[in-house]
């Protein structure tokens, strides 16, 4: 079926909202889907395959250490569960005292976007960072007042023919010493190009995906009532006047 | 007429050259009171359409009538614009009384609209009919811009087609009384159930300024429910069929039922109020700096006083509590009446007569007499339109330390810090959306479940709780960063973005406790419909209104008449 970016974001804040992600949190989580979802990546099958996870071990905040060399060591106080990697961006940016910071921003490969679309895209676990978007590396680095990163993104073209992107990541390093802008392979224009093309036509969706995602938004809301009903506006009026 | 998309304040400020200081105070404009006596004013929505349709000399014609001889059917218009054509597709329905309901909860409508972006094709018209007439069950493409639905006045719809297949007028006094053949139930846009997404909108079709897709869409059912009534009446008639006089349909505007859908958004969306708010606060502002008046302006004032009374007397409602506040404006309108305008004769008049009227009148009044002072000033006032637009952002800044954002709160929400919500009556209402169809409801948090999912409202609340949060930080602690402050207290991030990201946004603030059991949410939703242009309202209860649209608005066939832009509290009498 089809839909529109703002659509998705609402549905997927309502997912993130219902699995019990902070206020705010579920929010910014949402854009990570929308603009990844947007930009061609399989975002929302991975969140919709991630649901039975994301349900046992919740949000939960990553803890930060740096070392004496300035490197930052990621952490989780439970086995596993997922964080936001923009609690690890903002503490980055915090710590690098530059008035120059107007907010958490992120350059992902060239790409001038929030920090918050990092989240979900990263998973802490036993065995290491896995990253749901095909990415080989991470590496957070802080210049010249931006936060970047040198994800080494495939090509939009065969990201998008590959089902299974999803690629475990053995290494992953967050350092705020200057580093070598990394090269993309990513062409900013493909990337637009695509976005450009979906919202002309919509986003596509599976039917199920979208029914088992709104089935756990349902989750957020209220169940119905008699009580409830009488609590809506106009509820107390024939209409037929 | 383009959106001129300025999201920084002091961009604002340089473009349009005002003293931020001149303004009047948040504390006094941004109180539920004052907002929920807003009235329409001339950079109102409906009226800035209108204005736009007028100077780019749009042409809108039927170009399908698919209804057969009870009205049921469908029905086209195309809308050529110089940035291209649009189509607007009305569904008519047969509906049984039984099923009418203004609710979101509703499932069948009397009518079903689409605003569709292009010249729609019979095959865009077939796919539609599968899909609109089901509203939120159906699935929208990116084709189409807005969603609309419904139901009849069935009390004036019959009356009117009567009288005209007898040949005959209907009673002004009818027409005055409901004002409307027609109310709509919801007006989706922006991407909802699949329709085109507003940044699309914004590139792609002639509407940049917000809510001017939603705003032509309301204006189109408005010339359908006169298609369709004269429609009806003429398979009724046997020959004695009579069209309903241009007066009178010029009277007729649209109806629409408004609950608690629209308070979340005013909440939800605060650099947009912001902008609204102070782009009128602006507006008053350029006028009291008005050195003298001149005679034609005070002859204009003199004339819209008298349209005004007469609106007022017109302005019916079986609300206590709304019906009061006219009985007092009728009276205080008919004394600015008698007062002439001999007194507006010195420097700076408008300042001498915003001084009086708020020394002198109930709020209502005050906030009329915006909208009546606005009125006489377009070269000052409407420019301003193409400043409604912007992008909200959210925003964070993780290097703020913890002590910095507490005396932030201490400076900019101090009328935060008065409310005591270790009292239960002060968050004894909880705002949810229900499983029944996404219902925006009101809930009693001691006395109903579900307040664990209450929507993001109770600001005053939130923002109390995170500076009681703070204070109880050790001194060592609070020289800590925000950053490192949101990794340990994670449930704060949502306002702790929304008072970074509102930092220059003086007006985004209802300076209110929503959640409160006083809270009256019916003037949330006045605040916004007046934004939109809506008058005559018509409170059912603490949580809905009835309203009136484009009553007084030049019809499709009359937008390059001279005086198109001039209907503001238009009422049958002085049409």
């Amino acid at each position: 079926m089809q839909l529109s970016e703002g659509e998705l974001y609402r549905l997927s804040q309502r997912v993130f909202f219902a699995l019990g992600f902070p206020a705010g949190a579920d929010q910014e989580a949402a854009m990570a889907i929308k603009w990844l979802a947007a930009h061609g990546f399989p975002a929302v099958n991975q969140l919709h395959s991630k649901i039975p996870e994301l349900r046992a071990c919740p949000y939960q905040s990553v803890e930060i250490s740096e070392d004496a060399r300035g490197e930052f060591e990621l952490s989780t106080s439970k086995d596993a569960g997922y964080f936001a990697v923009f609690e690890a961006v903002e503490f980055i940016c915090a710590g690098v005292s530059s008035k120059e910071i107007e907010s958490s921003t992120a350059l992902i490969s060239g790409l001038k976007i929030p920090s918050l679309l990092i989240p979900l895209v990263l998973r802490w676990s036993n065995t290491g960072l896995v990253f749901n978007i095909r990415i080989s590396t991470a590496h957070l680095f802080f210049e010249n007042g931006f936060l970047w990163t040198n994800f080494e993104l495939n090509k939009l073209g065969s990201m998008l023919d590959d089902s299974s992107a999803r690629v475990l990541c053995n290494s992953c390093e967050l350092t705020n010493r200057k580093a070598e802008k990394a090269k993309s392979e990513l062409a900013l224009q493909d990337l637009n190009s695509y976005r450009d093309t979906g919202r002309a036509s919509g986003l596509r969706i599976d039917d199920k995906i979208w029914f088992d995602l709104k089935t756990v938004a349902y989750e957020g809301f209220v169940p119905e009532s008699e009580l409830s009903r009488q609590h809506g506006a106009g509820a107390e009026v024939d209409d037929s006047d | 007429m383009s959106a001129i998309l300025v999201n920084s304040h002091s961009e604002l400020q340089s473009i349009l050259k005002y003293d931020s200081s001149q303004l009047r105070s948040p504390e006094t404009v941004m109180k539920l009171n004052r907002l929920g006596s807003f009235h329409p004013t001339r950079i109102s929505f409906t009226r800035t359409l209108i204005r736009r349709m007028h100077e780019e000399k749009w042409e809108i014609n039927a170009v399908r009538n698919n209804l057969d001889e009870n009205g049921f059917g469908d029905f086209v218009y195309r809308i050529s614009t110089p940035s291209g054509d649009l189509s607007f597709i009305a569904f008519s329905n047969e509906l049984d009384d039984k099923d009418r309901t203004d609710r979101v909860i509703a499932e069948k409508w009397d009518m079903a609209f689409t605003l569709f972006n292009g010249v729609a094709t019979e095959k865009d018209v077939a796919r539609l009919r599968a899909e609109v007439p089901l509203q939120e069950a159906g699935r929208m493409s990116a084709s189409e811009i807005v969603l609309s639905r419904a139901n009849k006045s069935v009390r004036l719809f019959e009356s009117v087609v009567n009288c005209l297949a007898n040949g005959t007028q209907p009673s002004v006094a009818e027409i005055a009384k409901i004002g409307y053949l027609i109310r709509t139930t919801a007006v989706y846009g922006n991407g909802k159930f699949g329709l085109m997404d507003f940044d699309c909108v914004r590139n792609m079709t002639p509407f940049s300024l917000p809510f001017q897709a939603e705003m032509l869409t309301v204006y189109m059912a408005r010339q359908f429910s006169l298609d369709l009534v004269h429609h009806v009446a003429k398979s009724k008639s046997n020959g004695n069929f009579v069209e309903l006089s241009r007066q009178l349909q010029q009277c007729i505007g649209v109806g629409n039922a408004t609950g608690l859908g629209m308070a979340p958004y005013l909440v939800g969306h605060p650099k947009l109020i912001d902008r609204w708010i102070e782009l009128r606060e602006i507006a008053i502002c350029r006028v009291k700096s008005v050195e003298s008046v001149t005679q034609e302006v005070l002859d204009n004032y003199v004339a819209l006083l008298g349209r005004v009374r007469q609106y007022v007397r017109q302005w019916q409602t079986d609300d206590e509590r709304q019906s009061q506040r006219i009985d007092a404006l009728q009276s205080e309108v008919e004394t600015l009446q008698k007062m002439g305008c001999s007194w507006l004769s010195g420097k700076f008049p408008w300042r001498s007569f915003f001084e009086w009227v708020n020394e002198n009148t109930s709020t209502e009044c005050q906030e009329l007499a915006v909208s009546i002072v606005l009125e006489l000033y377009p070269e000052l006032v409407n420019e301003l339109d193409q400043y409604t637009a912007l992008q909200e952002i959210d925003e964070l800044y993780p290097q703020q330390t913890v002590q910095e954002l507490k005396e932030y709160i201490e400076n900019r929400y101090q009328w935060v810090l008065e409310f005591d919500f270790g009292d239960p009556h002060s968050q004894y209402l909880f705002w949810y959306f229900s499983q029944g169809k996404e219902e925006p409801r009101l809930g009693e948090r001691y006395n109903e479940p579900g307040s664990e999912f209450e929507m993001r409202i109770g600001i005053a609340r939130d923002v109390k709780s995170l500076y009681e949060s703070l204070c109880s930080l050790s001194a060592r602690d609070s020289t800590q960063t925000v950053a490192s402050f949101l990794r340990t207290n994670p449930e704060y991030r949502f306002i702790v973005s929304r008072l970074h990201s509102l930092k220059d946004c003086s007006y985004a603030e209802i300076q209110d406790n929503l959640i409160g059991a006083d809270c009256r949410p019916i003037d949330l939703l006045r605040c916004k419909l007046a934004m939109f242009g809506a008058a005559r309202f018509d409170p059912k209860s603490n949580l809905w209104t009835r309203i009136t649209l484009f009553q007084g608005a030049p019809l499709m066939d009359e937008l390059q008449r001279i005086d198109a832009d001039d209907w503001l509290f238009s009422t049958v009498s002085n049409h």
